[in-house]
């Protein structure tokens, strides 16, 4: 028998736990061609800003082992030509859309919130994502390593949308945990993690680094270990739904992470070396499922321990 | 599902059917893959797994330099010419015949070979000769009366590569080297005002430096000019906002994705000033 597949970030119900990862696949319509992304839990939007973003000056990716670097710079129209030239299409295309916005204030981020809110009759998304912890930005690392503005943030966003809200949180801290609880009460529905992992390249013959900014996000299978203990570790210490990413490349990969504790994962990296990535994974973890006789994917999330444990 | 917006399949499963080397450390590596054979179109590329398994990570990004005609007469095999830079093409210098090997393709807006009747210059510096044997073979296709001529530029004889594929295709090569050891001494830039008869148009590929090169050249002259960039890239096909150019844009520039939007270009859409050399 086909498990079931259908899971829940609070108000946000999603077909099955496969999302796209924010930045790795544009606004889906760049991916749309190759992949029925209408199959997949939802695709998540590259970050969108207030402002149009250029992005920073290549090189901006670096091969690692097993994965990459990568310094894009947030590059993206601003939110006016997302919201008339891109959400259109988004909308029109059929496939669950959750958009991913970042701010350098609180303020920006409630009315990006407020956009998404107000057009919500004509073009809707199934939600938004915080992007509390985009590495190549100056200013944006602070919500993602405080609490308190971390949490100023989900609040302001929280009185801007009713829409579903996950906050995206960055893996470059102590301990996730506080601040995973202080989205969650502030409102989040959800929270996501893992972004990037801070790191750099050397071209030690010119002494110079790869990347103009030095620092770098790293993603892909080199990461999957440390995001898995991250989700671990997060939804240890919340009762709102987690979701998973970092370097899951098949199913086996995905099924860990709701193992771990992670509600729905996210496809990043791996869409970049095959298009069907999130689809072929989709159809790995039904299998798998189906194999193991689990009836509901639900049932497996959080199984590593026993989820009402609290964290020490 | 309409099947009119059924998803297009990118990734092709492709034999190997030979690899060798034809030039100081330039591999031809030659792949059964009728249906990326029969689709290419001069100018695109492909996104080729070094090896299985993952390791190197990505995958790299090759010019098809030729699709050969099968048995029945429509093409089932692809040619890529590789040079040997470091450990992605190093692995696929490795390849064998029989191996199999996952591409990604055809990707890339493919150059526009213009009309028929008026000559056509095909420049090609180093390794960037690779893309010029299919676009020879499409422009003998659409039947070239109005010319078709390469010229070629490399480091020295022992770099030089396609030229012998280019004649048997009909097109007559100008062969120059930097050191004089093949060809004319001097670079692309140094001999391509003889070939310029009223009316032609240059397709270009080869490293940066040959582009801003040849920019200067033409600059004001009123010769159509199309270049292939040659940017780093991590998927290939439009998703990782990695392989940018600096695209024109009034007094400033735009960094457009050269994967989807090139990476043909005509020359003077590019800020050469804002280019910077690869290798
Ligand atoms: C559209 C396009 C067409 C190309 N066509 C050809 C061709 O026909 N023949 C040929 O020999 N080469 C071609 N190249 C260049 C080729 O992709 C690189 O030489 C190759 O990726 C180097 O890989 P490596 O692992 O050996 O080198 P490494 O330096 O170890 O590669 C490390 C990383 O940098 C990237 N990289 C390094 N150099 C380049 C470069 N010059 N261009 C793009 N990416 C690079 C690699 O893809 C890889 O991700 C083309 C590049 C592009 C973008
Ligand atoms: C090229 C690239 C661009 C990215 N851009 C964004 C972005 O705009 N916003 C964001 O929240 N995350 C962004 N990310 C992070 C991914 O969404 C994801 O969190 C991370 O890559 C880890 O997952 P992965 O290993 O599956 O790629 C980007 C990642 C990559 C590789």
């Amino acid at each position: 028998m086909r498990p079931r597949m259908e899971v829940a970030l609070g108000p946000l119900r999603l077909r099955n736990p496969v999302m796209t990862a924010s930045g790795t696949c544009g606004s889906g319509l760049e991916l749309a061609p190759f992949a029925d992304l209408s199959r997949l839990g939802a695709v998540v939007g590259k970050t969108v800003t207030r402002e149009p973003r250029i992005g920073n000056p290549p090189p901006r990716t670096f091969e690692t082992a097993a994965g990459m670097l990568n310094s894009i710079g947030l590059q993206n129209p601003g939110i006016d030509r997302f919201l008339s030239g891109v959400l259109p299409e988004v909308v029109a295309s059929g496939y669950p859309f959750v958009a991913n916005i970042a701010g350098e204030s609180v303020e920006d981020f409630a009315a990006l919130a407020a956009r998404f809110e107000a057009v919500r009759g004509t073009l809707p998304v199934a939600g938004i994502e915080a992007n509390l912890s985009c590495p190549n930005v100056a200013g944006g690392l602070d919500f993602s390593v405080d609490p308190r503005r971390a949490a100023e943030v989900v609040g302001a966003l929280r009185r801007a949308t009713t829409l579903p809200l996950l906050a995206k949180l960055s893996p470059n801290v102590t301990d996730v945990r506080p601040l995973a609880r202080a989205c969650e009460e502030a409102g989040a529905d959800a929270v996501t993690l893992v972004n990037t992992y801070l790191g750099a390249a050397v071209d030690w013959r010119r002494r110079k680094p790869v990347f103009g900014r030095v620092m770098a996000g790293l993603s892909g299978p080199a990461i999957k270990p440390l995001a898995l203990f991250q989700v671990w570790r997060a939804s240890s210490a919340v009762r709102i739904p987690v979701v998973g990413i970092g370097g899951i490349m098949d199913a086996g990969d995905a099924l860990e992470f709701l193992c771990a504790g992670a509600r729905a994962v996210q496809v990043g990296t791996a869409l970049f070396r095959t298009p069907t990535a999130a689809n072929d994974l989709l159809d790995g973890m039904e299998r798998l499922l189906e194999e193991e006789g689990i009836a509901d994917v639900n049932d497996l999330v959080g199984t590593l321990r026993p989820r009402a444990e609290p964290a020490p | 599902m309409d099947t009119a917006l059924a998803p297009r399949r990118l990734e092709h499963r492709a034999r190997v059917t030979a690899c060798d080397e034809v030039a100081r450390r330039t591999f031809r590596l030659e792949l059964h893959c009728p249906e990326l054979a029969a689709a290419v179109r001069p100018g695109q590329f492909v996104m080729i797994e070094p090896r299985a398994g993952g390791d190197p990570f990505l995958r790299r990004a090759f010019s098809v330099g030729d699709a050969l005609p099968g048995p029945s007469g429509a093409p089932d095999r692809i040619v890529l010419w590789i040079a040997v830079i470091g450990k992605g093409t190093r692995a696929l210098a490795e390849r064998r015949p029989g191996e199999t090997a996952s591409l990604l393709g055809p990707l890339g807006r493919p150059y526009d070979l213009g009309d028929p009747a008026k000559p056509l210059l095909l420049v090609g510096g180093g390794i960037g000769t690779a893309p010029f044997p299919l676009a020879a073979r499409a422009r003998r296709a659409a039947g070239a009366a109005g010319g078709l001529r390469a010229l070629f530029g490399f480091r020295d004889a022992g770099a030089a590569c396609v030229v012998r594929e280019m004649e048997d295709l009909g097109c007559p090569v100008t062969l120059c080297t930097e050191d004089g050891s093949a060809g004319a001494k001097g670079r692309v830039t140094d001999h391509i005002d003889p070939l310029l008869a009223p009316g032609t148009s240059v397709l270009a590929c080869g490293p940066n430096p040959m582009f801003q090169a040849l920019d200067r050249h033409l600059a004001g002259r009123g010769v159509p000019c199309q270049v292939s960039t040659e940017e780093p890239m991590a998927c290939g096909y439009g998703l990782c906002f990695g392989c940018v150019v600096p695209v024109k844009q009034g007094d400033s520039v735009r960094w457009a994705k050269s994967c989807i939007e090139g990476p043909t270009f005509p020359i003077e859409a590019i800020a050469w000033d804002r280019v910077r050399s690869i290798h």
